[in-house]
């Protein structure tokens, strides 16, 4: 009895909930919209309807992704009209816009807006996480229909993922694209596509057009935010991007991926790998099909550092690091062929290949990323008089070695260092001449380098976080490269006329947001790098001031760890 | 005796607190489900669009038109063409409308009549067939009323929504009879812009064509957003914006937001695209500047004082700064409208009122007398 | 008591199970690519047809459109894993547009038909298939999404050519009509087999392209055959002639239109023509008319007898022949 009136009882509770608990369908269905117009009224502000100088004659869509005007479009539509155009937005007006730097490889670009303090940016996303079936929204403005610049908005699913585009030779080649059945038509191109949350996860740019002309069949494709990152660098540096190559060709086997052309340019030569050998990975990404590696590889830039791991034809496993060739626009017989003249003869507005367009608009963009560096908490304006770090120096195999450095600009001062050198003499570094001024070791350039390398780290730091508090122009924003595990801005920064430092900071953090987290530093001198570099890791605060307090010494592409430092303490006199 | 109840009513606790954990798991999961509303909602709303088709199947009609000939645009050469702008024959099919009110009047797309049939008639979903009367179109909407002769029938007149209440990125779904003439087909999409087309339409992704054009675009509780009509911004022929069909580019007039322009049509008059009689053209070297190159003769233009020369800087107070903006403004007005019209004359500004006329009346073109063109007043 | 718990206990982990998921078409698309596959004819290097088809047996039977790539002598099929075998074709109806594959591997994922389940307008529908064959090898096929628009008779035609189509269609409105797709799956969100993705035709009606479904009440009539069934005695000329049917089969053969350059056309037929008689053939309606000319052999002379205002006339026609395989060399770009 008492068992049937707990059943009963409970049974009651269940439906009370799920009759309580249920809304009606009208109700979940409209719930639904609110979320998503909700997610539209956020971003749209941040979609803009690209134009040319004839301000409406032609054009395609821009995403703006960082509140100083930046915005993403496809190269294809930027090629329209040059270097100025204008750009729409929400607010219903036009703002003048200049074009940074072009990826023709890739079809992106990027330009910036100017007229507003601060424009409205949307989040950028991972696309890694993009599945077949989520739902994808995408912007822009096709067909030019928006007389008021207020984007055309269209819903769909991602309908396949790491899709590959043929292009035009080496142009407009889309790799691991994400495919749509969102509605993409011309005008589209260099707009949003947006996840359910309203994070970009791509620019839109393509679409598969048949007998009805250009219009949309259900097939669109997008460049993943992936491919996107890693050019971001490049573009606001003003460069005519070039993508990588191995100069290699891989096809399908009994055996796996093999190596069956080989150029004798070929970078994989300087790993050991031949013809014959198979691909096993290329930067972490296991390697099963040939088109899944040319579709990998095209959202490469020239020059960056990968990892390659292959198979040789005894079976042995090995791998080896590599920057990737330059891949050419031109065949080899245009470029040999420089007689014949181009057929549509305009001078050549966007400069060399792989090179940076213009110094001015370089510079400007890498001094605003080397003030958004995270040296500072709170921003400041004092300047120290000196920075004081206590650290241990550990080089594997040896005893760990204590230094004490002061900073004090031109008269930087090593206090205190153990092992190897005298203990109660003091060492003044003359900064200006990076000679340390004492006679035993002036006229040693050896044991000077030895020295100074242990300090480099605590000298080019400080130097940094007191230029923050100038106005440096000596300031160059060379590209994208990879460092400390992360993509990451390369910035040369000039000292003297004879010794710069190379700074990598990171382009975004693990939750998409824009970082400006300094990675890596190297010094270079008379223009003479070296493959070394510090990793910083293990930001803590000092002070008003974030400083690593894990440094590690590296070497090569694969940033091998050959000393570290530990900062215990660090003392600022003001 | 004590001991034995005792135990007995320690274990009855023990009992009603563990139905009363597993109920509350039970909340949790639900609460669990609520949270993920999202899903819910997703498998719930077929079931939605089909109530909602419900409500409005019996305001959708089936319009078909017999005898007429197979035209072109409203070009009119004479000649037959077999194709238009890639769009191989204008549909020949049932075509769709829906009922506006209770005395029988039925609106739709003017896409529907370029074959000019001769007998219009509009079947409801009851079966029953009525003869019906073309009255007014208006070409710049690219929608006509038709008015069919009740005897005793009662109409369903549909929920109509205005275009204020209307959001972008709610669903929108699309129903025409266009497939067979009989069951309603429909399509599901958003809305993905407002004020499109001279400000006249509301834009949606969902499939629009000829299945549609004339039907009902609907948002999830039934209530009709618009009309289904082929639109475009670059060209007002009748049959532009129909090669769109289904590419997730379509477009509707709301029709709670034009009563006056129904009312129009309603009393058999047609309302025709606005022109002021003038070749424009961009200053070379300044390509903000936008001058009146021609003015045609006994056009609006030169009825209001305009002449070749004239540089255009304002219209309605909206800055004309391109070729695109001046062919923007312009388009939202109507034949019979007037607007205030800004103009530079070397160093005069000077404000006149403009009433737009049909394209026949603002272009008319005398032959012998060659038409007078200014030269560029110097640049000073 | 304790059953109780137990119970509630497993409510409870199922609950979690659904709450847990957040995208309602996942499960759907990974089972449907399992059972899709791609289908290439043409050998290698030549651009010759492609399209998708589905599993529906164990030992690598596959259900597909008919088309030009059946005629392959390279007929090939890649499954899921990559993997690509020779097919060969066990049978086809050209009136249903079905044909049924066979590839000699094991297939242990295959579609079921449910035939129990019906299918609603309004329905999320998924298409998988292959369009401009974007998918090669192991890589996944497009998805679509979209709604069922309605269920239907067809009425369909490719460019200018008429088309018979027997059986319902499933219209919906996720863009289905490209070339590569035909074959595909189209699988509901529970995952079952609605239909399989049909031919790139247009509407007669509307003229535009129609993006419809064999629905699977048709695949498994057509399984059942046993035999080819070969293309079906019905439309088989072309006269060029539309009739104005506006009351129906059993109004009078009066002619609405005359295609240009038609067989009606070079006849001297025109516009309000009444015809009486084809062939001595006596015709008293539409329905009489469409009857007689079924009958009609292309390019065999007939007889009509045609009234024009009050006087008879008798005109010469030679009907042409229409294709009912369309000869798409283009189609499938």
């Amino acid at each position: 009895m008492r068992l049937l009136f707990c059943f009963l009882l409970t049974l009651l509770y269940f439906l009370s909930v799920t009759l309580f608990g249920q809304e009606s369908s009208i109700t979940k269905v409209r719930n639904i919209e609110e979320k998503r117009i909700k997610v539209i009224e956020k971003i749209s502000p941040s979609v803009v309807c690209v134009f040319g100088q004839d301000q409406g004659g032609g054009g395609g869509s821009g995403v703006l992704f960082h509140k100083s005007g930046y915005a993403l479009t496809n190269f294809h539509v930027v090629q329209a009209f040059g270097l100025n155009g204008f750009g729409g937005i929400s607010d219903g007006k036009l703002y003048p816009l200049e074009t940074l730097g072009i990826d023709p490889g890739g079809d992106l670009a990027i330009v910036k807006l100017s007229g507003k303090d601060e424009f409205y940016s949307s989040p950028l996303g991972d696309s890694n996480k993009v599945k077949v079936g989520d739902f994808a929204l995408v912007l822009g403005n096709p067909f030019l229909l928006a007389e008021d610049y207020t984007p055309t908005v269209t819903y769909g699913i991602v309908s396949g993922i790491k899709r590959y585009q043929e292009g035009q030779g080496n142009l407009l080649v889309y790799g691991n694209c994400i495919q749509i059945d969102s509605s993409i038509n011309p005008g589209n191109s260099g707009g949003p596509l947006f996840s359910d949350f309203g994070t970009v996860i791509g620019i839109n740019g393509r679409g598969s057009f048949e007998e009805r002309g250009r219009v949309n069949v259900g097939l669109g494709y997008a460049i993943s935010m992936e491919q996107v990152i890693t050019f971001i660098p490049d573009l606001l540096a003003t460069k005519v991007c070039v993508h990588g190559t191995l100069n290699a060709v891989f096809t399908d086997k009994s055996d796996g991926v093999v190596c069956s052309k080989i150029n004798s340019n070929s970078v994989l030569s300087k790993g050991g790998m031949s013809l014959g050998d198979v691909l096993l990975e290329f930067d972490g990404v296991k390697i099963l099909t040939a088109n899944q590696f040319t579709s990998l590889i095209a959202t490469y830039p020239e020059n960056w550092p990968v990892n390659i791991k292959f198979k040789n034809v005894n079976n042995e496993i090995s791998s080896f690091w590599v920057r990737l060739s330059p891949l050419p626009y031109e065949s080899r017989e245009e470029q040999q062929d420089k007689k014949v003249k181009p057929a549509n003869e305009r001078p050549n507005i966007w400069g060399e290949m792989g090179k940076i367009r213009d110094q001015k608009l370089n510079q400007r963009e890498a001094n605003r990323i080397f003030k958004e560096f995270r040296f500072l908490t709170n921003p400041l304006d004092k300047k120290y008089k000196s920075i004081t770090y206590k650290a241990k120096i550990l080089i594997e195999n040896e005893e760990p070695e204590e230094i004490i450095f002061t900073y004090k600009g031109k008269e930087s001062q090593i206090l205190e260092i153990s092992n190897k050198i005298d203990k109660n003499k003091k060492y003044l570094l003359n900064c200006f001449a990076h000679k340390i001024i004492d006679s035993q070791i002036n006229e040693d350039k050896e044991a000077f380098m030895m020295l100074f390398e242990k300090i480099s780290f605590f000298y080019g730091y400080s130097l940094l976080l007191q230029a923050m508090k100038e106005d440096y122009v000596k300031i160059l924003l060379l590209g994208g490269d990879k460092a400390n595990n992360n993509r990451a801005y390369k910035i040369l920064f000039s000292e003297t006329e004879q010794t710069n430092w190379n700074l990598w900071v990171n382009i975004l953090d693990k939750d998409m947001s824009f970082s400006s987290q300094l990675l890596k530093m190297s010094y270079s001198h008379d223009n003479f790098s070296t493959d070394y570099g510090e990793n910083l890791n293990s930001f803590q605060k000092f002070g008003d001031c974030l400083f690593p307090t894990d440094i590690k010494l590296v070497y090569g592409l694969e940033e091998k760890k050959m000393r570290q430092i530990q900062i215990s303490q660090i003392v600022l006199e003001e | 005796m004590m001991r034995i109840n005792r135990l007995l009513q320690i274990y009855e606790m023990s009992q009603i607190l563990k139905i009363v954990f597993f109920i509350l798991m039970t909340v949790i999961s639900f609460d669990g489900i609520i949270a993920n509303d999202e899903l819910g909602g997703l498998i719930v709303l077929p079931k939605v669009i089909r109530e909602a088709e419900e409500k409005v199947s019996e305001s959708i009609v089936t319009i078909e038109g017999f005898g007429g000939i197979l035209d072109s645009a409203i070009k009119g050469d004479g000649k037959v063409k077999s194709s238009v702008q890639g769009f191989s024959k204008p549909g020949e099919g049932p075509t769709t409308g829906i009922i506006l009110d209770k005395e029988g009047h039925i609106v739709t797309s003017t896409f529907n009549f370029i074959n000019k049939p001769k007998i219009i008639t509009v079947t409801l979903k009851n079966g029953k067939k009525y003869k019906a009367q073309l009255l007014g179109r208006d070409f710049t909407r690219k929608i006509c009323v038709l008015k069919i002769n009740l005897n005793d029938e009662v109409l369903k007149v549909p929920e109509f929504i205005s275009a204020k209440n209307v959001k972008v990125g709610q669903w929108a779904i699309s129903v025409g009879v266009g497939f067979g003439g009989v069951e309603n087909s429909i399509s599901l999409g958003l809305i993905s812009g407002k004020n499109r087309i001279f400000g006249k339409a509301i834009q949606t992704d969902a499939n629009i064509s000829p299945a549609n054009y004339g039907g009902a675009l609907m948002d999830v509780e039934g209530r009709i957003i618009g009309v289904c009509t082929p639109l475009s911004p670059v060209s007002a022929e009748l049959l532009a914006g129909a090669e769109w069909y289904d590419s997730g580019i379509g477009f509707v007039i709301p029709l709670a937001d034009i009563t006056d322009i129904l009312d129009t049509l309603k009393n058999n008059i047609d309302i025709q695209i606005g022109k002021i009689g003038i070749h424009p053209r961009v200053d070379r070297k300044d390509s903000k500047i936008v001058i009146i190159d021609l003015v045609f003769p006994d056009s609006p233009s030169e009825k209001a004082g305009l002449i070749s020369g004239d540089i255009i800087v304002s219209i309605e107070n909206i800055k004309v700064e391109s070729m695109f903006r001046l062919e923007q403004i312009l388009g939202r007005f109507e034949s019979g409208k007037t607007v205030s019209i800004e103009i530079l004359r070397g160093k005069d500004t000077k404000t006149v009122s403009v009433t737009l006329a049909t394209g026949s009346d603002a272009f008319k073109l005398e032959p012998e007398k060659p038409i007078e063109k200014k030269k560029d007043l110097p640049n000073e | 008591m304790k059953i109780f718990l137990l119970l509630f206990f497993l409510l409870y982990i199922e609950m979690l199970g659904v709450a847990s998921e957040d995208n309602i078409f996942h499960q759907a698309i990974e089972n449907a690519q399992k059972r899709t596959v791609k289908i290439y004819g043409g050998a290698i290097g030549e651009e010759h047809g492609y399209a998708s088809g589905i599993i529906v047996s164990s030992d690598g039977q596959i259900l597909t459109t008919t088309g030009m790539f059946l005629s392959s002598k390279a007929l090939r099929v890649t499954l899921s894993d990559g993997k690509v075998y020779t097919a060969s074709v066990l049978k086809r109806d050209r009136s249903k547009q079905l044909a049924l594959l066979k590839v000699n591997a094991e297939t242990p994922n295959f579609f079921n038909f449910n035939l129990s389940i019906e299918c609603k307008k309004g329905d999320w529908v998924l298409a998988v298939a292959n369009p401009f064959k974007v998918a090669d090898g192991t890589e996944e096929l497009s998805v679509n999404l979209g709604v069922i628009s309605m269920k239907t008779e067809l009425a369909v035609k490719r460019r200018s050519q008429e088309i018979d189509f027997e059986g319902q269609a499933i219209l919906i409105d996720a863009i289905t009509g490209n070339p590569g797709s035909q074959g595909g799956a189209l699988v509901g969100i529970d995952g079952n087999l609605i239909g399989m993705i049909g031919k790139v035709l247009e509407d007669k009606g509307t003229n535009t392209r129609i993006n419809y479904a064999i629905p699977i009440a048709s695949l498994a009539e057509f399984l059942l055959q046993s035999e080819d069934v070969k293309v079906k005695q019905t439309a088989v000329v072309y006269l060029g002639i539309q009739l104005f049917k506006i009351g129906g089969n059993k109004a009078p053969a009066f002619i609405d239109r005359v295609d240009l350059g038609s067989p009606g056309f070079l006849a001297g037929l025109k516009k309000d023509d009444l015809i009486v008689s084809i062939a001595d053939k006596k015709i008293f309606n539409c329905g009489d008319f469409d009857k007689a000319v079924k009958e009609l052999e292309a390019n065999v002379k007939v007889q009509v007898l045609i009234k024009r205002k009050e006087d008879f006339y008798k005109v010469d026609i030679i009907p042409t022949n229409l294709e009912l395989e369309v000869e798409d060399d283009d189609e499938n770009k």
